[in-house]
């Protein structure tokens, strides 16, 4: 197990020294969010809307939307010169590749966030009490599990030809009980006092799925 | 396969369906509120049977192909796909013409309709996986994505349900009392779209292996020019 | 260490097309096997399956007996392509490989970049290096895991005369530690001086081996 372990963080940490060395994915992905939130941001105001009661949905679709930019070139990095066959080799468990690759896109969700969370709020001039706690609960979980599905997904869409509008579309109906879940969860953290708990649980159980399938499934998808 | 089944089953469905629709204008009785409208009730409940049905089989033919490797389960996998989708789109098209005389809406998120929706765009999504690959991985990845869409079936209902649960729909989708007749022609609506689904299972398998035993030969031809 | 390597009757077929047929083959401690036979002859398809990479529809191939296992060591694989980082440099890729297999060693990586002569680029990152550094790069990723059955795949193209020379000198030697060898070449010239198996392959079939060849 603490192989295991190691080896995830060994490739984790791999991918993030060429991440940051390279910077293409983490800036464009980056640039793309914030346009995002501009765009949203922009032509809710046209719109005349109560703010507050947008502010959950639309944050989540830009957080989605990002997301599937920033996902697709996780695997991209190990198909240039076959170097997946070397790390297949000498990873001898498939599924720690699987595992590593879902914590460097985790932790490109998070960087996205921590830039699109703070600007967006600001932009749309959101203001009311919220539980942050459950807030920030429902960010954690709600990334977590769009980047398990991104992982999933982009393992598989990267060993097809034609496979950058793949991604999202393959992702999209994944996503939408997540969607849900993340967006009322979110509601119910704004709405400080009436706040419950009871979609993150459902978040959980979505995490926990989608951690056992990759766990059954990734020597399948992974074959060469 | 093709010459042994596929006649007698051709007219065992011809059969079938004149009775399914003999039952459904003139056994059932008409239901009171809803009038003729309701007749496409036995129409819309037994193509989204068919709908699910044959996810159930993408799924089934998808764990054969990871399972056994055989070009067959790929084919029959691929076959219901095609045909579900089908009848899913008869199922988002009859939903609203239903809905519109009877609740004056076209659309309601209810989470049986949106689970509906989401498993089409499922379906869409795997059939361009299908045709966006060749050979043994495109076989093996949408032997994967079949399996991963059917657990999220049951995941999306759940979180539309509970959803709507705490914001409630404002037309309920329930309230129809069916009499024994409308029962009896609803189960022969089904049974005879499952004979439908299966004659078209079987034609369409058939067509996809002929489809690529050309291809095979094809290549060799290709090959032997050289 | 590993006594023997047995193939037994493996076939594989991708969709009606048969790429390998009811392959035998015994290889045993120190033996160096070279696959020969036209190009789409089943031989990349069969040392990949060797190396794990992928499975066959029948027959299995046996470690000492056995099914291959985590306890069964290690397999070095040097396919078409390099496999390795082009955004890391050279001792940044030897130390992530050697890691991953928990061998890592400073002071091994620095005797073996040393002897692919690369140490004066260690610095460098691998997409600058040219192709035959990149090859001699991926041997001695080969070396610092040290594998029990090492596979070739048609190591010689890429590599210049040195790196050739190179190349058969890391042959020889693991052949005196006794592991098992398998090389994929056209380039049998190459390997005049060797003692070694040559097994031929043609439209799938195992044709003809040759025990014990040595051109002299």
């Amino acid at each position: 197990m603490t192989e295991y372990l190691r080896k995830i963080r060994l490739i984790y940490s791999k991918d993030l020294k060429i991440e940051f060395r390279t910077m293409n994915n983490l800036v464009s992905t980056v640039v793309f969010a914030l346009m995002l939130v501009f765009i949203f941001s922009f032509s809710l105001q046209l719109a005349d809307l109560d703010l507050n009661t947008v502010y959950a949905p639309v944050l989540w679709v830009i957080i989605l939307f990002s997301s599937t930019l920033g996902m697709d070139r996780a695997f991209l990095r190990e198909k240039e010169n076959d170097v997946i066959e070397a790390l297949l080799l000498a990873s001898g468990e498939c599924s720690s590749i699987f595992f590593a690759k879902f914590f460097g896109n985790l932790t490109l969700l998070f960087l996205v966030e921590l830039i699109v969370v703070p600007l967006y709020t600001v932009f749309t001039g959101y203001s009311s009490s919220s539980n942050i706690l459950l807030f920030l609960a429902t960010l954690l979980l709600g990334s977590w599990g769009l980047a398990l599905i991104g992982t999933m997904i982009n393992s598989i869409t990267v060993q097809l030809r034609s496979s950058r509008v793949l991604l999202p579309i393959l992702m999209f109906p994944l996503a939408v009980p997540l969607l849900i879940a993340v967006i009322e969860s979110t509601n119910s953290a704004l709405k400080a006092g009436s706040g419950s708990e009871g979609w993150l649980y459902f978040l959980i159980i979505f995490d926990l799925i989608f951690v056992i399938i990759p766990l059954i499934l990734f020597d399948y998808i992974l074959e060469l | 396969m093709r010459s042994k089944w596929s006649y007698p089953l051709l007219i065992l469905l011809m059969i079938l369906m004149l009775i399914n629709l003999y039952l459904i204008f003139f056994y059932a009785p008409l239901e009171k509120n809803m009038g003729i409208i309701q007749k496409i009730f036995y129409f819309h409940i037994a193509s989204a049977w068919v709908g699910f049905l044959a996810l159930f089989i993408v799924f089934l033919a998808s764990i054969g192909y990871l399972w056994k490797r055989r070009p067959v389960f790929d084919n029959i996998a691929r076959a219901s796909a095609e045909i579900g989708t089908i009848f899913i789109t008869m199922v988002l098209v009859t939903g609203p013409l239903w809905a519109r005389p009877i609740w004056n809406t076209w659309w309601t998120w209810d989470p049986r309709l949106t689970t509906t929706l989401v498993l089409w765009f499922m379906y869409l999504a795997y059939i361009v996986l299908q045709s966006g690959g060749e050979g043994e991985n495109r076989q093996r990845l949408s032997a994967i994505y079949g399996i991963i869409a059917f657990i999220n079936v049951p995941l999306v209902f759940f979180s539309i349900r509970w959803w709507r649960t705490i914001h409630p729909v404002v037309i309920s989708s329930s309230g129809m009392n069916l009499s024994g007749k409308m029962i009896v022609t609803l189960v022969f609506s089904i049974f005879t779209f499952t004979v439908l689904y299966l004659n078209l299972l079987l034609l369409r398998t058939d067509i996809i292996k002929l489809a690529s035993s050309i291809n095979l030969l094809k290549e060799k031809i290709h090959e032997f020019n050289y | 260490m590993l006594q023997n390597l047995e193939v037994k009757k493996l076939s594989k077929k991708i969709g009606f097309r048969t790429i390998l047929s009811e392959i035998n083959l015994l290889l045993e401690a120190g033996e160096l096997a070279v696959f020969t036979g036209p190009n789409g002859a089943g031989k990349t398809t069969l040392i990949r399956l060797i190396a794990g990479l992928g499975s066959g529809d029948k027959g299995e191939i046996l470690w000492d007996g056995k099914r291959y296992g985590p306890d069964n060591g290690k397999i070095g694989y040097m396919g078409h392509n390099h496999m390795l980082y082009e955004a890391l440099t050279v001792e940044e890729n030897m130390n992530f490989f050697s890691r991953m297999y928990d061998k890592y060693d400073s002071k091994n990586i620095e005797r073996l970049l040393r002897k692919v002569d690369l140490y004066f680029y260690r610095y460098e990152q691998v997409g600058n290096l040219s192709r035959g550094m990149q090859q001699r790069l991926s041997l001695a990723r080969l070396l610092v895991i040290d594998p029990w059955l090492m596979l070739y795949d048609e190591p010689f193209t890429g590599l210049d005369t040195e790196g050739q020379q190179l190349l058969r000198q890391i042959i020889q030697e693991k052949q005196q530690e006794e592991r098992i060898q398998v090389l994929i070449t056209h380039k049998t010239g190459l390997l005049d001086d060797f003692i070694y198996k040559e097994v031929k392959f043609c439209q799938g079939k195992l044709v003809e081996v040759i025990e014990g060849r040595a051109e002299l």
